[in-house]
């Protein structure tokens, strides 16, 4: 599923222990909010390394260890659940994430990820709001807008929805790393340019979210289809092959379709 | 586990009715007492999970909706097991009854059965039965006389391997029946695959791993024979899939049925029948009109299909239900001529993650005169649940309301609906001939639940059946016809059913339900032969056999 695929790059992000982080992020202080992210280091970032690597198990298991030597810990708690969240096994993750919110001090990054499990099992009423908490903490961070975009879409409430996709990219535009979020927010503009009618402005969409993010495999899709119905059969032929060439090298979901 | 926890608390809830539930369970008192047959509990291989389907079918021509029952047998003994029945609808005074005819109908089919077509495919005014099996498919040419025969051999339609859906459609515009069969993969209960994982869970093997088998499509040439037409139509060009459903249909509205195939985790195929070609020519398209996969190009485990107009344009819009952990998806024809998937936009994404959708349909069942949806439910591993995949084993059905052009869940907490089972399939009719739709939902290895709709509201329901009398006619009734009702300052756009649902046949009827004050209808037809039928001032009652004769 390819947004928890993006969430757990967000995650290097959130708690800086990779990569460059987001502009509102300084060190580990969020600016808008002033809400601190504690660090993930040591065992603890040994057991994300281990998630990441696709050893949910494993990294459990270390983490079982930590927390019987450390007690209760609200970092511990959001990378047990994000080892469920990673194997899609988002019941789980969801109880993990909640504990994690209990517990002080706040991990932010929890409430973003109950949000993404929620999501993932229908329960949209949670998902609302773990998102919602997320931005109290965290104002700037453009997927929990981009969450909330998808929940207003299944709401009916496209000029919400429409909000928060802005929202998303604006948040995401000046992050390198964050060219993913920015795409995918661009798809779904897309999205509601063509329920509303508006062909070309979707067309526009997608090809910014292609140019910016070649391996966004379903706007690829989309685009294809949206040029063909503009009558522009050699630009959906086009996007058909780059959708083709996307899947490849993004390797496509194999096993289960979810 | 707050869905667990409700779950155990609906449980524990009386099961007598609230007065106000829509649909009331009579199966005790219904004359049906089959506990179906499907392997056995817990399901240990991919051909016990699918369950039997139902038929509605009029096989003694007294007007009512008999109901037939596909079932199973087990993997020690696929050839032998309890056997397929047939019920007569006896009902009267608003009393739903049946009666098992099964041994005094002849048909004696204990081979492990999967699904059930019906149709008059010699055109005498009888309507057959073909059973699709784990095994060589059956048809039972029904003699007239309350009696069955095995026509199979004659009419050369038994092939053999795994078969799921099948549907009796005119594809050729041709005025006779041809038959459409959807495979699944290949199986062997001798040879088992391997297990699989899912979530981490060690989970029954298949569908992916084993082959794909590709459809087949039978031509019908009269005397009671068919020819296979799966080379010469194109369609044994199409890549094998794992088939599971289907929908004859208009879908392009050029007069000419076309095939909408649903497949498990493949992409669905719209085969459309080629105006004006020698014979049936079907040209696969579902990927170019956008209703093979969901909007981002993913394939689906379609399980269900649901065909309706929803946004009132006459054209087929498509409802697929899917695996768990996916969203069930809406796809709506646009003026273009193509699908675009409309699954967020109308509400129905999200809060169907948790669901293992099988068979689903629209339908005004509570009489506010549009159609909503209904769907039946149940995960396919045993050893399901939310905690372990996010999923339950045991799910309800559930009940989508239309409000404008979305879905909302709604009657939750009714009982009917607040029940968990292994539901898989799903038939609508009027079973009491009140006017009102009754369903009729078969169980993996459970009992055949009888629903009888209590409905009470102003507007009336209509039942609309067409009967081709013309002399030679061979597709009496019309599958896959269209009709476009007046009443008053209403319409409705409805087709007569050709497949849908999972694995059954529906009542070869349409059902509205029309304003206090209307005496009268008007209906256009648009038959499978491409010509179409006005009827004018149609007196209204419970059920209208809409006539064609010279």
């Amino acid at each position: 599923m390819k947004p928890a695929i993006a969430s757990l790059i967000l995650l290097t992000l959130l708690q800086g222990c990779e990569g460059p982080a987001p502009e509102d992020v300084t060190g580990n202080r969020v600016k808008d909010a002033g809400i601190e992210i504690p660090a993930i280091e040591g065992e603890l970032a040994v057991a994300y390394r281990l998630i990441e690597e696709g050893d949910a198990g494993p990294a459990r298991i270390r983490l079982r260890g930590w927390m019987d030597t450390h007690g209760e810990d609200a970092r511990a708690f959001f990378l047990f659940g994000l080892a469920y969240h990673s194997q899609r096994r988002y019941a789980r993750s969801t109880e993990w994430f909640r504990r994690s919110l209990d517990a002080t001090p706040v991990y932010p990054p929890s409430a973003h990820f109950l949000g993404w499990s929620s999501y993932y099992l229908g329960d949209v009423e949670t998902s609302t709001e773990a998102f919602s908490r997320h931005l109290e903490m965290t104002p700037g961070e453009g997927d929990s807008h981009y969450g909330l975009g998808l929940l207003a879409l299944d709401a009916g409430d496209l000029e919400q929805a429409e909000a928060r996709f802005n929202d998303a990219r604006r948040f995401q535009l000046d992050q390198p790393d964050r060219i993913d979020g920015v795409s995918k927010a661009l798809v779904r503009l897309a999205e509601l340019d063509e329920l509303q009618g508006n062909r070309n402005a979707a067309r526009v969409h997608l090809e910014e979210a292609v140019r910016i993010d070649q391996d966004r495999v379903e706007a690829w899709h989309r685009l294809a289809r949206c040029c063909r119905r503009l009558g522009d059969e050699a630009a959906a032929i086009n996007a058909e092959q780059q959708h083709e060439a996307a899947l490849r090298r993004t390797k496509p979901r194999a096993g289960f379709p979810e | 586990m707050m869905f667990s926890t409700a779950i155990m608390f609906l449980c524990s809830m009386s099961t007598s009715m609230s007065a106000n539930d829509l649909m009331q369970d009579i199966t005790d008192t219904s004359g049906i007492a089959l506990t179906s047959t499907c392997g056995t509990l817990p399901s240990r291989e991919i051909l016990e999970v699918n369950g039997g389907g139902l038929a509605l079918l009029d096989y003694d021509s007294d007007g009512d909706l008999d109901l037939f029952v596909a079932n199973g047998a087990t993997l020690d003994d696929p050839e032998h097991g309890p056997g397929s029945r047939l019920y007569e609808n006896i009902s009267s005074d608003n009393r739903i009854l049946f009666k098992d005819v099964t041994p005094a109908s002849g048909i004696e089919i204990t081979r492990w059965a999967m699904g059930a077509a019906a149709g008059d495919y010699d055109g005498d005014g009888h309507v057959d039965l073909y059973i699709t099996c784990y095994g060589p498919n059956i048809l039972m040419r029904n003699r007239g006389d309350g009696t069955f025969e095995d026509a199979t051999g004659k009419a050369g339609v038994g092939i053999p391997g795994w078969s799921t859906s099948a549907a009796f459609g005119d594809l050729d515009a041709d005025g006779d029946l041809d038959l459409f069969v959807v495979n699944y993969l290949e199986f062997l209960h001798e040879q088992p695959p391997a297990r699989s994982l899912y979530k981490g869970h060690d989970v029954m093997g298949g569908p992916h791993g084993l082959s794909a088998t590709g459809d087949v499509l039978f031509e019908n040439i009269g005397d009671g024979r068919f020819r296979d037409a799966t080379t010469s139509s194109g369609l044994a060009e199409v890549e094998p899939a794992y088939g599971l459903n289907l929908a004859i249909i208009d879908m392009n509205g050029d007069g000419y049925n076309d095939v909408l195939v649903g497949n498990d985790s493949m992409p669905n195929h719209l085969l459309l029948q080629e105006p004006g070609a020698e014979g049936i020519r079907l040209a696969e398209s579902g990927q170019a009109h956008g209703i093979a996969s969901n909007m981002d190009g993913h394939d689906q485990a379609t399980m269900g299909i649901a065909v309706g107009d929803i946004n009132g344009d006459a054209r087929p819009d498509v409802f697929t239900t899917n695996f768990s952990s996916d969203t069930n998806t809406l796809h709506l024809a646009a003026p273009d001529g193509l699908w675009d998937d409309r699954t967020m936009a109308t509400g129905l994404g999200l809060r169907s993650r948790s669901m293992l959708g099988w068979a689903a349909t629209f339908s005004d069942l509570d009489h506010d005169g549009d159609e909503d949806l209904l769907m039946v439910n149940g995960h396919v591993y045993p050893q399901a649940t939310l905690d372990s995949m996010d999923s339950e084993y045991l799910q309800p059905p559930v009940f989508m309301e239309r409000s404008g052009s979305r879905f909302n869940s709604s009657r939750a907490t009714e009982h009917w609906l607040a029940t968990p089972h292994r539901d898989r399939n799903l038939v609508l009719g009027d079973l009491d001939r009140d006017g009102d739709l009754d369903l009729i939902i078969g169980e993996l290895n459970g009992p055949v639940r009888i629903l009888q709709n209590n409905i009470d509201t102003d507007r009336r329901g209509v039942n609309i059946g067409l009967l081709d009398e013309r002399e030679g006619a061979g597709d009496r009734y019309a599958p896959g016809a269209r009709l476009v009702i007046s009443a008053g300052d209403e319409k409705f756009i409805r087709w007569i059913p050709g497949g849908a649902c999972f694995q059954s046949t529906m009542a070869p009827e349409v059902h509205i339900s029309i304003p206090p004050g209307i005496e009268m209808i008007d209906v256009e037809v648009s038959w499978p032969s491409g010509e179409q039928t006005d009827h004018e001032r149609v007196p209204v009652s419970n059920r209208i056999l809409l006539r064609r004769t010279d």
